[in-house]
């Protein structure tokens, strides 16, 4: 017989023992998408809020990468194959049958390697072809879709073969069933846990810390640390969410030809007699235990020390040691079978905990000078600044085009968005805003729970958090820079600073247009041809103005005009008018690009709103006493912080109403100069500081037929002397 | 032939085979004796390039047989728990290893399937142990190799079966030259069939002899002088490596042919005397005791 045909009858033989896999998978795959895809189809044709044209374009969800059925489920398949293809490994008997007959161990490993991917590829063309054939009866199928048949069939094989060489990998190192499955699971998730660890830590303990999940890098960075990550990767940027597919899967295609070399190296040097073992390579016993036991004692640390409400460090450390320990044990029990070799290898112990702590005391007491980083000018070679604390209604979006030729726009965090996308070459700004924010970083506003080195600093670390609590009634100013370095490298750093040292450095960069193009995406959104139309509301919520088609273009572009020359001063000084909201179609509703305000300095603006027909009544902020039918003041902190009584409980509001008479007519009159409209406020609150601890609910008079009210807060400082008699004279304590 | 070269196995602290130098030659049936943990599985797995050895070198007619495709054709293992495929039956077992062994013979598998009243096509999980090892022994026939590898195989048969398997081996050693080398703890099994046998202790080898030559130069003697002048003469001249005395009934274990040694008892005056035949494990005792081993305790 010739080398091939004993390599095919091998395939053959093999391909036998393999049938219920394919059976379970096909019912399985068949059900998840074909029938599935059915259902959804009913229930889309039922859907009242689903235009009939956009039907297709829904469904074609089920053909993609972001459908769980098209990928999840063929990599949970890779794992069974794995595992199903190799496991005779596990067993002395087999290994005696497979390994003494006449056939090199290349041609077993690839009989049953390659039996694996052709059941992957039958299974899923089969279930595919059917979903296809369902759409295609149905009239449902788009050119689109053909095109995201092919993207997904291509990602989701890469990713097969991602999640099948780690099991097949995962086999090679150990020799028994058990612990082959912790393997796989090790193998897949230690990456993404070593990860949140870090990202854990750095939450925890770096005051200047950004986790920068959404943003593109950091997301790539993530789809490397395993193929589930890799594969979460895949489904986001299929849903077109976020994500370079093509990067992507070419990255996930190389590692998994690396690691398909690494299966067969392995599979070579293996010994026979490992078969029932629990790791096939004694080298490798140290150090899988080491590199298991220093990250989960350090997620053990972090874990018991948020399960704690204690102030002190101790509980870290406690579970530092605890689950240090624990699994060690637990890891020397897998290895030998055996309880009582639980404390073996205690010099390794010792030194893995020694090496966990050194990288929490690392981390805890910042010696890396992390928070204190600041690059030096010559260094960076451009910049970007992300406000949180202004501009706050306004998102960040991005502008995509689908594979029918569609132009889409999809949300994005308006954070990743502003600091992927600003290029700021001018960085002296930037520089003195971060220089500010080392200066006022305030370690006991956080709960890093660092031990400290006596009881007595215990207690005053535990006054400096309440008193700091205390005095600071006012808003904080948040912002991330994001230093780019001549060297390529990416910096990132959050700083909360007072607004006042902060506002001149923040009103220089404001004016930048590259700022500007970075923050308002309606900049770029207006002429990408998306837009339907263009709504305002005034302060009360009414819709006041409704343009489309040309008077929109026009509106859109004297607004964006006037939106350029915004300043900050602006921002402080006025309380806007109106807020325009750009509505756009996505996956069949209606969506708007919303939180653009328009403000009584923007006069081209407001002359063409009163050319489409809105009256200038109709966008005032004015609060008229006499339009004002009651005011209750709720109070939720305020006396108790004036006290010095933060943690007392009680209730306390005070209620105006206009037909009480005089006495109530008049408060009402004198807290209408002390209020600001909450509705258009939200958005720049810190530039007109508020009593935040003060809520008014403003009832206004039947109004042309409709009920009116709003909400408010009393400008800081402002709070009238009887509303503080009142609340105090209505305060119920408990 | 297969030549063994200081082949040596370890499993981590375990020395499951030290040094062992050995060759077995075509054509004669090689017996592998020792107790539980001797380390006769381990030299059996090694020879067909199940494990590969830490040290030393296994040759199989000049070729080294670690994943060794031509090597491995020439060999059939029968472990000492074969294994079957879950579910499987005879004939599935029979089409697996005709796809892998090139000179299956198809009706010989029949024929004694037939013979030792086996159903091809019953599920082997429902075949007694003794039933399975007679499967195990079929295929491995079957399969025509030179050399056929057999695990404590005889320990599970009955004594009927060991018999006709025995003449099997004997009618395919006769046919087409096949070697078996057989292991196993129990030293009669080997006796009728064995034409080498080694005795494994420890991982390491204490003896390895043909045994006809061993037979051919051990004998008992068993005989009642007439007086202590004779006797004493006759024991300077033999020299027996054992006497053992039961009032006047001398029982001798002594080196030579078995002409020498009725020269010599022609030339003393006896009262009875007669040779007897030593079975392997008197033989076994013997000659082990020689080199300060007791024997007894290392075999059943």
């Amino acid at each position: 017989m010739t080398s091939r045909a004993l390599f095919f009858n091998l395939m053959r033989e093999d391909l036998k023992k393999k049938i219920w896999i394919i059976v379970v998978a096909m019912i399985t795959f068949i059900f998840i998408n074909p029938v599935h895809t059915l259902m959804e189809i009913e229930g889309a044709y039922q859907n009242i809020y689903l235009k009939p044209e956009n039907i297709a374009e829904s469904m074609e969800y089920y053909l993609s990468g972001g459908y769980f059925g098209n990928t999840t489920l063929p990599a949970l398949l890779a794992i069974v194959l794995g595992i199903a293809g190799f496991s005779f490994l596990f067993s002395k008997k087999k290994v005696d049958l497979y390994h003494s007959i006449p056939v090199k161990r290349e041609k077993l490993f690839f009989s049953s390697y390659l039996n694996g991917i052709l059941i992957y590829l039958g299974v899923y063309i089969v279930t595919q072809l059917l979903t296809i054939m369902t759409l295609v009866i149905q009239g449902l199928m788009t050119a689109g879709g053909w095109k995201t048949v092919g993207l997904t069939f291509v990602g989701t094989t890469i990713h097969f073969l991602s999640f099948y060489h780690v099991t097949i990998i995962a086999v090679m190192l150990t020799g028994n069933m058990l612990v082959c499955m912790a393997a796989v699971l090790t193998l897949l998730f230690y990456g993404p846990m070593t990860c949140q660890m870090i990202d854990g830590f750095f939450s925890q303990y770096f005051v200047t810390y950004y986790a920068d999940y959404m943003g593109e890098k950091s997301w790539m960075a993530m789809s490397l640390a395993s193929p589930v990550s890799s594969l979460i990767y895949f489904q986001s940027a299929a849903n077109g969410e976020k994500g370079s597919i093509g990067l992507n899967l070419l990255v996930a295609f190389l590692i998994a030809v690396a690691l398909l070399v690494v299966a067969v190296f392995l599979y070579k040097k293996r010994s026979s007699e490992v078969a029932g073992k629990a790791l096939s390579y004694k080298v490798a016993e140290p150090i899988v235990r080491i590199l298991v036991v220093i990250p989960v004692a350090l997620l053990g640390g972090l874990y018991i020390q948020n399960m704690s409400n204690g102030l002190s460090g101790l509980w870290f450390w406690f579970g530092l040691l605890f689950t240090g320990i624990l699994c060690h044990v637990i890891m020397e029990i897998i290895y030998r079978f055996d309880f009582k070799a639980g404390l073996n290898h205690k010099m390794q112990l010792a030194a893995s905990l020694a090496v966990a702590a050194l990288i929490a005391l690392c981390i805890q007491y910042d010696w890396t000078g992390y928070d204190r980083y600041i690059p030096n000018e010559n260094q960076i070679a451009s910049a970007a600044v992300s406000f949180q604390s202004i501009d706050r209604d306004v998102n960040g979006y991005e502008i995509n085009t689908n594979n029918d030729g569609k132009v889409t726009l999809t949300y994005v965090d308006k954070n990743t968005a502003v600091l992927d996308t600003m290029y700021l070459t001018d960085v002296q700004d930037v520089l003195a805003l971060a220089q500010t924010g080392i200066e006022q970083l305030d370690y006991s506003q956080t709960n890093n729970h660092i031990m400290p080195r006596t009881i007595a600093k215990a207690v005053l670390v535990r006054k400096a958090v309440s008193s700091g609590n205390a005095a600071n009634n006012g808003e904080k100013n948040e912002f991330t820079i994001r230093y780019r370095l001549k060297n390529g490298r990416e910096i990132t750093r959050n700083y909360r600073t007072d607004i006042d040292s902060t506002i001149e450095a923040m009103s220089r960069i404001y004016k930048q247009q590259e700022y500007k193009d970075a923050v308002f995406a309606l900049l770029q959104i207006k002429d990408s041809g998306v837009l339907t139309s263009v709504c305002g509301y005034n302060i009360w919520g009414d819709k006041v103005l409704s343009a489309t088609g040309s008077d929109m273009k026009e509106l859109l572009d004297v607004y964006t005009e006037e939106l350029n020359q915004l300043t900050i001063e602006t921002l402080q000084n006025e309380t806007p008018v109106l807020r325009l909201d750009s509505m756009f179609q996505s996956d069949g509703y209606e969506d708007s690009v919303y939180g653009y305000y328009v403000y009584p300095s923007f006069t081209k603006t407001i002359k063409k709103i009163s050319e489409l027909g809105v009256k200038s009544e109709e966008y005032s902020t004015e609060i008229k006493p006499e339009d004002i039918e009651n005011i209750v003041v709720n109070d939720y902190g305020y006396l108790a912080a004036l006290d010095g009584q933060e943690n007392a409980e009680y209730n306390a509001s005070a209620s105006y109403y206009t037909e009480n008479g005089s006495d109530d007519q008049a408060k009402i009159k004198e807290l209408c100069n002390h209020i600001v409209l909450g509705d258009f406020q939200w958005s720049n609150g810190i530039l007109h500081p508020v009593e935040q601890s003060i809520d008014c609910n403003i009832q206004l008079y039947r109004n042309s037929g409709m009920d009116r009210s709003g909400y408010g807060n009393i400008r800081l400082g402002e709070v009238p002397a009887f509303l503080e008699n009142d609340l105090r004279e209505n305060a119920v304590y408990y | 032939m297969i030549e063994v070269s200081g082949l040596s196995k370890n499993y981590d602290d375990i020395q499951a085979v030290d040094d062992i130098t050995a060759t077995i030659q075509e054509g004669s049936v090689f017996g592998l004796v020792g107790t539980n943990g001797a380390g006769k599985s381990t030299f059996l797995r090694m020879l067909c390039g199940v494990l590969k050895p830490a040290k030393g070198q296994i040759l199989i007619d000049g070729e080294d047989i670690y994943e060794n495709e031509e090597a491995k054709k020439k060999v059939f293992y029968i472990s000492d728990d074969q294994y079957y495929f879950a579910n499987g039956t005879p004939y599935d077992m029979k089409r697996y290893y005709e796809k892998v062994y090139e000179n299956f013979d198809n009706d010989e598998f029949f024929a004694l399937m037939t013979k030792f009243g086996l159903q091809g096509n019953r599920k082997i999980n429902t075949f007694s142990k003794g039933m399975k090892k007679q499967l195990a022994v079929i295929l491995g026939i079957c399969a025509k190799t030179k050399y056929l590898l057999c695990d404590e195989t005889f320990d599970g048969l009955d004594p009927v079966m060991r018999q006709a398997v025995k003449s099997i081996f004997i009618a395919e050693m006769e046919d087409r030259g096949m070697t078996p080398i057989i292991a196993s703890h129990n030293l009669r099994e080997l006796e009728d069939i064995c034409d080498h046998v080694g005795l494994l202790h420890k991982g390491g080898i204490l003896l390895s002899k043909d045994l006809e030559e061993m037979k051919l130069s051990l004998h008992k003697i068993q005989c009642v002088f007439t007086d202590e002048e004779g006797r004493k003469q006759f024991l300077e001249t033999v020299k027996p490596i054992k006497t053992e005395q039961r009032g006047s009934l001398y029982t001798l274990t002594i080196r030579g042919t078995r002409e020498d040694l009725e020269k010599e008892l022609s030339s003393v005056e006896t009262v009875f005397s007669e040779i007897i035949p030593l079975s392997l494990e008197e033989i076994f005792i013997s000659e082990t005791e020689v080199v300060g081993y007791d024997i007894k305790s290392l075999i059943l």
